[in-house]
């Protein structure tokens, strides 16, 4: 896969077709990036926050302090925005974890074929995990967390996300690699 | 039956090169549609398993390595390994070892001690006249050493599948692999005496001092991390949070080797790193699913018991299963999909759950030195500019030390449980 896309077209030098800029937009790694910040720092202040509350109370100060208790919530909800938002993402950087030695041996043909064969298989699926995943958020819509001051529909709307970043990125490298499969022919 | 065919039809989809986490996400999907259940918990299930602040140790301990390797320390530790151990024939063979386990302390993943320490290792001792083979047999084996000392990335992972004390398998973790780590260097001094290796000058108690007072912070942090969770300070994942904070101040205010800017992309890539492995963890979800469905850990348990009741036997049958399996599939997939299925077998059999992880993990790592999908020797190939066929060939001999060490392992429980039970 690594020949239909390449990261480093974003700087905009090249021409791009609207299929090459459909699939060198990376959104979703600055999201991500940004949530993994947020994650980073939110432990943070729960670490230290829960220090100064022991100091605090080994201390004997009379101030009222206690550690935040939402920093575990908000912390998981991010990783797992982080995961879902970047399905996108991998394809579009080919950053996904596998196992090449077979598909290496492929005539570039051939691979192309195999690519699109997956693909469409990956789009089918995703487009049913999509419908489910709306399913599961309209039920869930309404139930709230334990710490933090919104539903769950924050948590659960990340995987449609996710998964409508996959469908557009996979429809367009299909028609990328069709394009350039017939126009080899 | 059903099951098989999903397995099959999911390593089917790998071998064509399809991304791992995305084949057992399709795999499982097409299984409960043509099973005909469990559809709408496809989403929940894929919700509950990643949402699980254990788990966030992951992307955390992703980031202190990729921290690491950015702060030069890699220069320190084998300077400081040189001055210990340089002198010993085969001098830069101990040293390439020693700083493997001293990197260990500091990152949990075997790609980033072969690819960070690595390059710097095969160098040094290709420019002393030690051959690639040999450079790079060393190389990739010692890396395994790194995900068996804490902190490491594999043992988190498989605390969160299994529900084990990560903490508990960090501390016993540190005998086997430091057992890993005498075994390469009696490995390596063997082959020193066969072929007549090099050693350096012996190193003055000053020259000593200097180069530990160089890499001290560095070695701190193992320290850090495993009195952090001990005296009941951090959980896990919070100590990763500060081994990563730890990292940020060494590399921009005492080795100013980066400017915060430089922090960024370092973020990028954990990000990219991690969620490759997020997505994997989701569809594990799914496929844990399906197999405690299906009542497959229960069925495999009976089938191992009508063989033998023996503990050991199941722990040796299963060792082979990953060992055989691990030369054909990435070990973290591996991990992945079979540790839901075995850590309750184990469990059933009366196997200490901290010994079992420590020795699955360690089958797993010396996976990544076994042919043909040996990740280690991907990335030192490609780090060391060394043939993969020759590398393959030259670090077969290279399997027998950690090898004996897990078969040990296998034997001995208070290898693994000697540490864990001074602290339970």
């Amino acid at each position: 896969m690594t020949i239909e896309t390449d990261s480093k077209s974003d700087n905009g030098l090249q021409k791009k077709s609207f299929i090459d800029k459909m699939l060198s937009t990376s959104i979703e790694v600055f999201v991500a990036s940004v949530l993994f910040i947020v994650v980073f720092f939110v432990i943070l202040i729960q670490i230290f926050s829960r220090e100064f509350a022991n100091i605090i109370y080994l201390t004997g100060i009379p101030i009222e302090f206690g550690p935040p208790i939402w920093t575990e919530e908000i912390a998981r909800w991010c990783w797992v925005w982080i995961v879902f938002i970047m399905l996108g993402a991998l394809e579009k950087i080919d950053g996904h974890l596998k196992v090449t030695f077979l598909s290496d041996k492929m005539s570039k043909r051939l691979h192309s074929i195999v690519t699109i064969i997956l693909d469409v298989i990956y789009l089918l699926t995703s487009a049913l995990v999509f419908k489910l995943a709306i399913e599961y958020l309209i039920r869930n819509i309404s139930t709230s967390p334990v710490t933090l001051p919104f539903t769950n529909f924050w948590l659960y709307v990340s995987l449609p996300i996710g998964l409508a970043f996959v469908l557009v990125r996979v429809f367009f490298r299909v028609l990328f690699l069709i394009k350039k499969l017939s126009s080899n022919e | 039956m059903g099951v098989l065919i999903l397995v099959l039809a999911w390593l089917a989809l790998i071998f064509i090169g399809y991304p791992i986490g995305l084949s057992l996400l399709v795999s499982c999907v097409g299984y409960l549609l043509l099973a005909g259940y469990g559809l709408p918990s496809v989403a929940g299930q894929m919700f509950n398993v990643l949402n699980s602040f254990p788990i966030l140790a992951l992307p955390m301990f992703i980031f202190a390595a990729n921290l690491m390797n950015k702060t030069g320390v890699t220069d320190r530790l084998f300077n400081f390994a040189q001055s210990l151990v340089g002198h010993i024939p085969g001098g830069l063979g101990h040293v390439n070892v020693l700083a493997s386990i001293f990197f260990s302390g500091m990152s949990g993943s075997a790609l980033a001690d072969s690819g960070g320490l690595g390059k710097l290792e095969i160098k040094m001792m290709r420019e002393a006249g030690y051959d690639d083979e040999f450079s790079g047999s060393v190389t990739a084996a010692s890396s395994i050493i790194g995900p068996i000392i804490p902190p490491s990335i594999p043992i988190v992972l498989y605390g969160v599948i299994t529900n084990t004390s990560v903490g508990s398998m960090f501390m016993g973790g540190i005998i086997p692999g430091l057992l890993c780590g005498v075994a390469f260097m009696i490995m390596v001094y063997i082959f020193a005496k066969v072929r007549n290796y090099p050693k350096s000058k012996k190193a003055t108690l000053k020259e000593v001092f200097i180069a530990f007072k160089s890499s001290f912070l560095a070695l701190l942090t193992p320290v850090i991390i495993v009195v952090g969770i001990f005296s009941g300070r951090f959980s896990p994942t919070e100590a990763a949070v500060i081994t990563s904070l730890y990292a940020i101040i060494l590399c921009v205010f005492v080795y100013k080797k980066l400017r915060i800017r430089d922090l960024w992309p370092i973020v990028k890539e954990t990000v990219e790193t991690a969620s490759s492995i997020g997505i994997i963890i989701a569809a594990v979800g799914l496929f844990s699913f399906i197999s405690s469905r299906e009542r497959i850990p229960q069925l495999l348990t009976a089938f191992f018991l009508d063989f033998s009741s023996n503990p050991i036997v199941f722990i040796f049958i299963s060792n082979i299963l990953i060992f055989v399996l691990g030369a054909f599939i990435e070990s973290m997939a591996l991990m992945l999909t079979l540790v839901p299925i075995l850590a309750p077998i184990a469990l059933s059999f009366g196997i200490d759950p901290v010994q079992y992880g420590i020795i699955v993990v360690l089958n797993l790592m010396i996976s990544t030195l076994t042919p043909p999908m040996g990740m280690s020797l991907f990335v030192v190939s490609k780090v060391g500019d060394i043939p993969f066929a020759n590398l393959a060939r030259a670090v077969l001999i290279w399997l027998i030390p950690p090898s004996i060490v897990l078969i040990l392992t296998m034997l001995i429980p208070e290898i693994t449980l000697f540490l864990p039970n001074l602290i339970r």
